[in-house]
């Protein structure tokens, strides 16, 4: 009795030692839980370490050949501005190095959407930049606007991927719209031309050129005497070019791509048609057109979208360019290299203002910034077209490349009517 | 207007005439194995690749080049027959186990040539400048080396037509595609005469390349187009037939070039494949073809 009295004592709170024992350890465990669960719950801003940037792009199939150049920007880029620590960005305090992550699309369009896919939420990549050509972009935009993805797009001059009402994608490449400015107002200084031949090869971008074109000069009071689609891959155009020569046009406006515009004007020559204006699009400004063509390209006039000759124009940067690319790939970049690089450039300066990687809030510093690249000023509208593009015309003189148009940037006096085909 | 159907159907001629050179060799290939040699344009592409490099690099004439390519094409071909096609061509069972087997292999093959070319050379146009010279015949008009490529296509189909009737290889190639068990019976060495087939198939697809070379700007891509036009002659020819090709290939030139004078050259494929379509619904196996 005594005993049991003294135990009682002992155990003045009436807790016996192992239930003490369960106590302490459920609250530790609670605790602990607690901790964990606190930890794991609370949003925690994971430690950013890096700027992943991701494209799919053609490096096989159909379009390498362009294609490439615009691949090779992105990588130049990316290794610039890591040589110099990356991109600064206020949300973190500090420069993040940029890692490019690129697929090859295998000149695919349904390919290329599968795998923007796959970089937006697979990859989880913090931008995405353009693929390559105005077809490809097209079926990829709806993927940058589903994930709302700010998408700067390089090569992509068709006019109605910007009609569709699409918020994320920003145009670089000039519209197909904005191709006849320069022309035709060269045309409109000369009244001895008056009938006009338009051609174009199939594909969306010299489809939409030819169109804007061919609407731009019925207003301004031409007469197009001759309107054609090729298809792609022709492997003669002499008998399109016989019909154009019976009828005898002062000026033809050929929307080409690079193949088909070397053909064409190696065939006019062959047909003996020399008119007085002679303007061709894809392949015109790139260094190889006058390899190809030698003393049959004087006097040949086409678009340039851009070229060394531009820093003549004083955009900055342009020359730097210009070596870094030569230094890296060991040959000239063509504008589909320009405009890729000028993408990322603009990536970066938006990045730095808007100071987060915040897609939306880029968006809105894309929308009301202005942007100094390589291809000249940059400011886009609520469509996400550049209202600074210019297309500039150029012409072959003795040789070399010449911007010609409009008059005011010309590097040289345009050569009018077109010489004679060298004999 | 005279004139102009004469200028046209000189367009047409030539332009065949490269068609035909392409198409014979995928036929001769076709007709003695079975074969259906879907890189025979990336081997033209390679064929137009040397031809700029010998001229680059050595200076030499692209006539000359073409006999060099001659002499490296026929080994070529026979290699890759050798490694790729011997074996499948003993294990097969049947024609049709053949013909697809040799499609899956030389698919591989079209992507492997256009990938090297690519790592090789670049993505880069590159082009050469060789006969400039312009010919005027009485009002019509050729370029030089319009002229030269319808010469040396037509020399080249010619010779490679004496070559199959006049001599005793050429009877034993026409033997094998006209009856393969009889030829062996007859104590034809078959698989010696398939090897020479395969070289002399894939040197004509080279010669085709110096032509391209000559007239079209010069890329890795530049197989396809051709493949696809020299598969569309021979089927519209007749597959594995000899005129069928050549009849096939100037039909094809003649058709696509009065089709976009007088109509459009927007409507060049839909009129070539319309004709591919009512030639196919009359005869099956094509204007030259032997039965199905």
């Amino acid at each position: 009795m005594s005993e049991l009295l003294l135990k009682k004592k002992e155990n003045r709170y009436g807790i016996t030692k192992s239930l003490l024992i369960v106590v302490v350890l459920v609250a530790i465990i609670v605790v602990v839980a607690g901790a964990v669960a606190f930890i794991m719950l609370t949003p925690q801003r994971p430690a950013k370490t890096e700027i992943v940037i991701g494209a799919a792009i053609s490096l096989s199939g159909a379009n390498v050949e362009t294609a490439s150049h615009q691949a090779n920007a992105y990588r130049l880029f990316v290794k610039q501005v890591n040589e110099q620590g990356g991109i600064y960005v206020a949300e973190y305090g500090k420069k993040l190095p940029v890692r490019l992550v690129l697929y090859d699309d295998q000149s695919d369009a349904s390919r290329s959407v599968s795998l923007f896919e796959k970089l937006i939420t697979d990859d989880k990549v913090d931008f995405i930049v353009g693929p390559y050509s105005s077809t490809i972009t097209f079926a990829v935009a709806p993927i940058a606007e589903k994930y709302k993805m700010v998408m700067l797009t390089p090569t992509a001059g068709s006019d109605k991927i910007y009609q569709q009402g699409w918020r994320y994608v920003f145009e670089l490449w000039p519209l197909a719209s904005s191709n006849p400015k320069s022309v035709v107002s060269f045309m409109k200084t000369r009244p001895d031309i008056k009938k006009v031949a338009v051609v174009n090869v199939a594909e969306l971008l010299a489809r939409s050129t030819a169109a804007a074109m061919k609407d731009a000069l019925q207003k301004e009071g031409f007469e197009i005497v001759f309107e054609e689609e090729y298809p792609k891959g022709i492997t003669d155009l002499r008998p399109m070019l016989s019909r154009i020569k019976t009828l005898n046009p002062d000026a033809v406006i050929a929307a080409t791509f690079f193949e088909d515009n070397v053909l064409l004007v190696r065939q006019l020559r062959e047909v003996g048609f020399n008119p007085k204006f002679l303007w061709t699009m894809v392949g015109f400004d790139q260094p190889e057109y006058i390899e190809a063509l030698g003393k049959t390209a004087e006097g040949v006039c086409g678009w340039i979208v851009w070229h060394i000759k531009f820093e003549d124009l004083g955009y900055p940067g342009v020359r730097e360019f210009y070596e870094a690319y030569m230094k890296e790939y060991g040959k000239r970049p063509f504008a589909e290299a320009a405009t890729g690089y000028t993408a990322l450039q603009i990536l970066k300066q938006a990045i730095e203002k808007a100071g987060t990687l915040d897609n939306e809030k880029i968006r809105q510093v894309l929308l009301t910034e202005e942007f100094m690249t390589i291809i000249g000023k940059v400011k886009y509208n609520e469509q996400g077209i550049n209202i600074y593009n210019v297309v500039y015309m150029g012409q072959i003189q003795n040789g070399k490349l010449e911007i010609v148009w409009p008059p005011e940037l010309a590097t040289a006096k345009i050569w009018y009517p077109k010489p004679e085909w060298a004999s | 207007m005279l004139l102009d159907i004469i200028q046209v159907l000189l367009f047409g001629l030539t332009i065949g005439a490269i068609y035909a050179l392409v198409a014979v060799g995928l036929n001769l290939i076709f007709g003695v194995m079975n074969v259906l040699n879907v890189a025979h344009g990336d081997i033209a592409m390679l064929g137009a690749y040397l031809t700029y490099w010998f001229l680059v690099l050595f200076n030499v004439n692209p006539l000359i080049s073409l006999l060099l390519i001659i002499a490296i094409f026929i080994p070529l071909g026979a290699a890759i027959y050798i490694l790729l096609i011997r074996k499948i061509i003993h294990i097969s069972s049947s024609v049709e186990e053949i013909i697809f087997s040799s499609l899956i292999i030389f698919f591989g093959l079209s992507i492997f040539i256009e990938s090297s070319a690519l790592l090789a050379w670049k993505a880069d146009f590159r082009s050469i400048i060789y006969f400039e010279g312009m010919i005027n015949l009485g009002g019509i008009l050729l370029s030089e080396k319009t002229f030269i490529a319808l010469l040396v296509a037509l020399i080249g189909v010619f010779s490679f037509e004496v070559f199959l009737t006049r001599t005793y290889i050429g009877k034993a190639i026409r033997a094998i595609s006209q009856n393969r068990v009889a030829a062996i019976l007859m104590g034809i060495p078959v698989d010696r005469i398939n090897t020479l087939s395969f070289g002399i198939g894939i040197s004509l697809a080279g010669v085709g390349g110096v032509l391209l070379a000559l007239i079209y700007p010069i890329y890795p891509a530049l197989g396809v187009t051709w493949t696809m036009r020299g598969l569309t002659v021979c089927i519209l020819g007749g597959l594995g037939s000899f005129t069928g090709a050549l009849t096939g290939a100037f039909v094809m030139g003649i058709v696509e070039s009065f089709g976009s004078y007088f109509i459009g050259t927007a409507w060049r494929d839909v009129i070539s494949y319309l004709m591919l379509l009512l030639v196919l619904v009359l005869k099956p196996s094509g204007m030259f073809g032997k039965g199905v």
